[in-house]
């Protein structure tokens, strides 16, 4: 009996939580799917160029980036394979971008289903933003060191 | 046939709108459900019957410092296994303080999926495990940085 019970009780508040997750994330993909259909992403990208600019990545790179922090790897990783094979990319400048994609995406909807559980959303968000721009930050400072001797290998 | 009113009209293209926009959101969240659902109910009973008390004993030096419970170790490897839903439906069972759930989620939201997601970035031409391993590094350093820095978050 306890043990039914204890699964009808486990099962019921899965489920509970199911629900919660359910209205957080339709509203959340509705708005983004909305977003992405007036062409607001990109619209933000192309004005994304000074900031890629400031960080040190390439014009070729902000669209895949800006997609992959708002809607998630499945969806900037497909925009990251076909930029990757148009070969605009040069190798290095794509490992950048996933470096900076594998520590920070999908950022609103991540949060948003930790916040539910009461989660703080400024250390979370901000905790993972700081990090991958530091991870940036010395992967292209590692990358520029390496250049030279690439050159007088080549 | 009677032409329809203005505002008849602007309801029910509300109506489609509505519908279209929250389509993809409940066809997601439909997939999450068949992971969130499961976790949860078996962390939830694994915790009920005392299983979890062994895990405490093996774990807790690494989680410690991490400053979660060993208990979390089950969410934390169901979720950079299996998916970022499963791990929040085991992490949901657990019934964690806003600390132990910010550092949770935070490692989660960096590391999770990491086989399906290698495989994305293999896919995009760069390193999956390169990516990986700097993702469950970026992970701990993240979560000791929130464990040590917490005083300052409250």
């Amino acid at each position: 009996m306890s043990v039914v019970s204890a699964v009808a009780g486990a099962l019921w508040n899965a489920l509970v939580f199911w629900a919660k997750v359910t209205v957080i994330v339709v509203l959340l993909v509705g708005l983004l799917q909305w977003l992405r259909e007036v062409g607001a992403v990109e619209r933000w990208a192309a004005r994304g160029q000074r900031l890629a600019r400031a960080m040190r990545l390439s014009v070729e790179s902000i669209f895949p980036l800006s997609v992959g922090v708002v809607f998630g790897l499945t969806y900037g990783g497909a925009v990251l394979v076909q930029v990757g094979q148009e070969g605009n990319l040069t190798k290095r400048h794509l490992w950048l971008v996933v470096a900076f994609l594998s520590i920070c995406h999908a950022i609103f909807e991540d949060t948003a289903v930790f916040v539910i559980m009461g989660a703080k959303w400024w250390v979370m968000l901000g905790s993972r933003l700081l990090i991958a721009i530091a991870v940036l930050f010395l992967l292209e400072r590692l990358g520029r060191e390496k250049r030279p001797q690439d050159a007088t290998a080549a | 046939m009677r032409p329809e009113s203005k505002r008849k009209r602007f309801w029910r293209s509300t109506a489609q709108t509505v519908s279209r926009l929250a389509k993809p959101g409940l066809l997601t969240s439909l997939d999450f459900g068949k992971a969130i659902v499961p976790a949860y109910v078996v962390v939830a009973l694994l915790r009920e019957f005392g299983l979890l008390v062994y895990l405490d004993k093996a774990l807790q030096p690494l989680m410690g410092l991490m400053g979660l419970r060993a208990e979390c170790a089950l969410p934390l490897a169901a979720g950079c296994l299996v998916g970022l839903y499963s791990g929040t439906g085991a992490a949901a069972a657990l019934h964690l303080t806003v600390k132990e759930i910010t550092i949770l989620g935070t490692f989660l939201g960096i590391s999770h999926s990491l086989v399906l997601e290698g495989a994305i970035v293999a896919k995009a031409g760069s390193s999956a495990w390169r990516s990986t391993v700097l993702r469950l590094v970026a992970s701990v350093v993240a979560a000791v940085l929130i464990n040590l820095l917490w005083r300052l978050f409250e």
